[in-house]
């Protein structure tokens, strides 16, 4: 069955979805924030941040809650919180399946299976 | 200096299609774009054009797969507005339709006005097919951005600059062929060839108020309805139209006053012929504080035949054989001394050959 847009977000929705599980923010605040939690390696442009904001507000994962002069404020509502944790639950499990390969788990199924006489099944890390 | 385009348009709906898209950035967009080294330019469609003067720095997309969304919410104000625009073309072109049907100028209007039909019908099509090359355009940009490739920025823009000036140009003089055509066709909306005052300087295939009386004589008065228009279609290459009114002086001195209208066609086939004839029947029918009286008919030696009146105002007749068709009106004040059978049959021989 196809993806639905929103169903798997991208790092940048990702790590603002996170910035915003802090507390309300606005858009400097959410890039300076992504900025500096990875260390720098995720850096969002302004154009970028923009389209999520509006994507998040239009999806309702979050919420505009005050204008000051020309900075808007956003928080996060229990929709972009279920999706954030949902993608959270998502790399975790692509983390463990990584983690379950390099296991008795991981080499039992290996060897259960029986090598193609062409294809090279050794796995790629050596095995203790 | 480099360019970059940002939409940050949200996807159209129902209520929001009505918005004006020709309004700049909001200044606190401008003020977030700018704090990154990116400054607004201007706009072009949906776009907005921002600068910098930096090489370095930060890009304003760093996600293709959110520029995606940017480009589809785009893609999707194109198909909308194109849509709404489908739409009120057809309604405008159905209630146009509806209206000529009504008053039985359906034919007559797709015929005078048919140049200018095929010319609109044309630039229609280019304005379409333009649409459609911008969407996919768009697609291929969405598909790739999508798949995780970023765009290429490096690319050489001299020659998209070069084909975007020659179609600017290529669209000027399309409209101006457009309207140059429209005039060569000699085809206005209102598909009326102009309508010259006074006695028609040739011979027309048809008889005039003065074949028609057998003593007498007869002077049309410019001053009145005597005028003449002539013209053609690629329908019916013939149109000639006279009307004639004046006064007739018989021998014995009486004067009696006489007014006809001939309307001539010779059309391409006898199928356009009997169309116009159906047309003809429709519009006089079709006066709805008028009564329509169809009288006892003739042998005028035709295909076709009709006499008729329309109120109380003279006598009509229709006559068409093979691709010619007449129509006439005669009307007498102070007498009738040109009979009925006079004239539908001089009206009809006319025709004949």
């Amino acid at each position: 069955m196809p993806k639905k847009a929103m169903e798997t977000l991208t790092e940048s929705m990702y790590y603002t979805l996170m910035a915003f599980r802090l507390g309300p923010m606005c858009g400097t605040d959410v890039m300076a924030f992504v900025e500096s939690w990875t260390e720098g390696r995720v850096q969002m442009g302004p154009a970028t941040l923009y389209t999520i904001l509006g994507k998040f507000e239009k999806e309702g994962y979050i919420q505009e809650i005050s204008v000051e002069g020309r900075k808007r404020t956003y928080r996060i509502t229990d929709k972009g919180l279920a999706a954030y944790q949902d993608e959270r639950t998502r790399l975790a499990r692509c983390i463990d399946d990584a983690h379950r390969l390099e296991t008795e788990e991981g080499r039992a199924w290996l060897n259960s299976r029986e090598p193609e006489p062409s294809i090279d099944f050794r796995p790629a890390i050596a095995v203790t | 200096m480099q360019y970059r385009l940002f939409s940050g348009w949200q996807e159209p709906t129902l209520r929001t299609i009505w918005k004006n898209r020709n309004i700049p950035p909001s200044q606190e967009e401008q003020d977030f774009h700018a704090s990154y080294g990116w400054h607004y330019v201007a706009q072009r469609g949906l776009f907005y054009i921002y600068a910098r003067e930096e090489e370095d720095g930060r890009e304003m997309h760093t996600d293709p797969a959110v520029q995606a969304i940017d480009i589809g919410a785009v893609s999707k104000w194109i198909r909308w507005t194109e849509c709404f625009f489908a739409v009120v073309t057809v309604l405008v072109l159905g209630v146009l339709f509806l209206l000529m049907a009504g008053i039985g100028e359906v034919f007559f209007f797709l015929a005078e006005a048919f140049g200018f039909l095929v010319c609109s019908a044309l630039l229609l099509a280019a304005g379409f097919v333009c649409t459609v090359r911008k969407l996919l355009h768009l697609r291929r940009l969405r598909q790739k951005l999508r798949a995780g490739e970023c765009l290429d920025h490096h690319k050489p823009w001299r020659k998209g600059a070069v084909g975007y000036r020659v179609r600017s140009v290529l669209f000027v003089v399309v409209l101006a062929l457009y309207f140059l055509l429209s005039v060569v066709f000699r085809s206005d909306i209102l598909g009326n060839d102009p309508i010259q005052n006074g006695v028609y300087p040739g011979d027309p295939p048809f008889p005039r108020v003065a074949e028609l009386i057998d003593e007498g004589e007869f002077t049309p008065d410019p001053s009145k309805r005597t005028m003449y228009s002539e013209g053609g279609t690629v329908f019916y290459p013939v149109k000639l139209h006279i009307w004639e009114e004046g006064e007739l002086v018989l021998p014995d001195g009486k004067t009696q006053m006489v007014y006809l209208r001939v309307l001539y066609y010779e059309t391409r086939t006898p199928a356009i012929a009997e169309t116009i004839v159906r047309d003809m029947l429709r519009m006089d029918q079709s006066y709805e504080h008028l009564s329509f009286e169809e009288l006892p008919p003739m042998e005028l030696n035709v295909e076709y035949s009709i006499l008729y009146r329309v109120g109380d105002w003279g006598t009509d007749l229709i006559v068409r054989n093979g691709n010619k068709v007449l129509q006439s009106c005669l009307y007498q004040e102070g007498g009738s001394d040109i009979t009925l059978e006079t004239w539908a049959t001089r009206m009809a021989e006319s025709i004949q050959s």
